[in-house]
């Protein structure tokens, strides 16, 4: 699929979606449409979209957390520690 | 009292030396003066030594040093701050949001007869601020102090009300039981700062040649015309708390600042109410309010709210 698939952008309330990267303390937003990736994108593949828009090595996202939002927003995160 | 000019002036003059050798009560505001009381007569002071002031606005206890000027001695009571804002009258005021560094409200009750407040007013030194939320104040003649939060006022309502401005619901259209005209007001302040398209028009008067210039106070720059707020009211922090959080499908409930690198957030995620303290800058997590193991800044406020969903979701509390 590529990033001019209209279905990529699809929110409810018609705006881009935008994944919102945290990493290495700074903080990004990309709309998706620029990842190039499909809807059902797996999160290991978001990971490695995301790290190769960034330039980083695939590794460095290996165990951060992709969340997926009602709004058809996406977040890459650290995974937390609890406790 | 004699009312012999020179004997007023030397009667003045003892009490002002007089003030040197002792300690008072002011609350102050970086960068700003303190005022003190004598015989009746305001004296403005600025302050050499500000202390723990220096960055964060509050109450201290001042000593004159030299004329017009004031050191930072310590830190007052709980007690003592109570007793220096009692002696002020009280005004109830419903808040509105920040603007420029300070919290605005409205008067609460109309029926007050000290007060006619047509306009928002600035109110200093607040704590823990919130939309909508019902305040006490104390007025020193020129400035609001906050004194404390209303507890009387069900909170439930301004929840409500920041609940119908995030759905953004017209403000004729709200309807909340208990609502008073003043939180009504405070909400149609909000809604047409937020939503200037959608404010009604009033017609424009004829233009006229003025040959004069006119002031402007930045109170006036809230002024009514018709129930509407004609500036549009930019806050760039409430923006950004809203964007962060809105792109995780959560809902900003409130926020404030004292003045340092951080604010502190009030956030709903799927009905939780939380609150985290992060820098102003770059929404990096400085306290997240769970235990993240020393990690809370590997979070910034957007990413704090999937962190917190696991937490409801696993029962980590």
């Amino acid at each position: 699929m590529m990033n001019n698939d209209p279905r990529l952008n699809f929110r409810p309330d018609g705006r881009t979606a935008v994944l919102h990267l945290r990493f290495d303390g700074l903080s990004r937003d990309i709309e998706l449409a620029l990842l190039d990736l499909g809807v059902a994108a797996s999160d290991s593949s978001i990971r490695a979209a995301v790290a190769r828009f960034v330039d980083v090595p695939a590794a460095e996202l290996s165990g951060y957390v992709v969340e997926r939002h009602e709004n058809g927003n996406l977040t890459l995160r650290p995974e937390a520690v609890f406790g | 009292m004699s009312d012999d000019p020179l004997s007023l002036i030397r009667s003045f003059s003892d009490a002002e030396k007089k003030l040197a050798s002792e300690i008072f009560l002011a609350p102050y505001v970086p960068g700003g003066k303190i005022t003190v009381k004598v015989k009746g007569v305001v004296l403005s002071a600025s302050v050499v030594d500000e202390g723990p002031l220096a960055d964060t606005p509050g109450f201290g206890l001042f000593r004159i040093t030299e004329s017009s000027k004031a050191e930072y001695v310590a830190k007052p009571t709980f007690a003592q701050i109570e007793a220096y804002l009692k002696l002020m009258p009280r005004v109830s005021l419903t808040l509105i949001e920040e603007f420029d560094g300070h919290w605005w409200g409205v008067q609460a009750q109309s029926s007050d007869t000290r007060f006619d407040l047509k306009d928002p007013v600035p109110v200093r030194l607040t704590e823990r601020a919130a939309s909508f939320q019902q305040i006490f104040a104390r007025f020193d003649g020129s400035s609001f102090w906050y004194q404390c939060e209303n507890r009387r006022r069900d909170p439930v309502i301004a929840r409500k009300f920041r609940d119908a401005l995030d759905r953004d619901v017209l403000p004729d259209e709200v309807r909340i039981s208990g609502a008073t005209p003043s939180e009504l007001f405070a909400y149609r302040i909000i809604f047409f700062s937020r939503h200037p398209e959608l404010a009604p028009v009033e017609p424009q008067p004829e233009p006229q040649v003025a040959d004069e210039i006119i002031e402007t106070s930045s109170q006036n720059s809230f002024s009514m015309q018709g129930g509407v707020h004609r500036n549009q009211w930019v806050n760039s922090d409430l923006r950004r708390l809203r964007d962060a959080l809105a792109h995780a499908g959560a809902r900003l409930d409130g926020y404030w600042t004292n003045g340092s690198s951080e604010m502190t957030v009030r956030y709903i995620v799927d009905g939780h109410t939380h609150t985290a303290n992060v820098r102003l800058h770059d929404l990096t997590v400085v306290s997240s309010g769970i235990c993240l193991s020393g990690r809370d800044q590997d979070f910034d406020l957007t990413s704090l709210v999937g962190v917190m969903r696991e937490f409801h979701k696993n029962e980590y509390y």
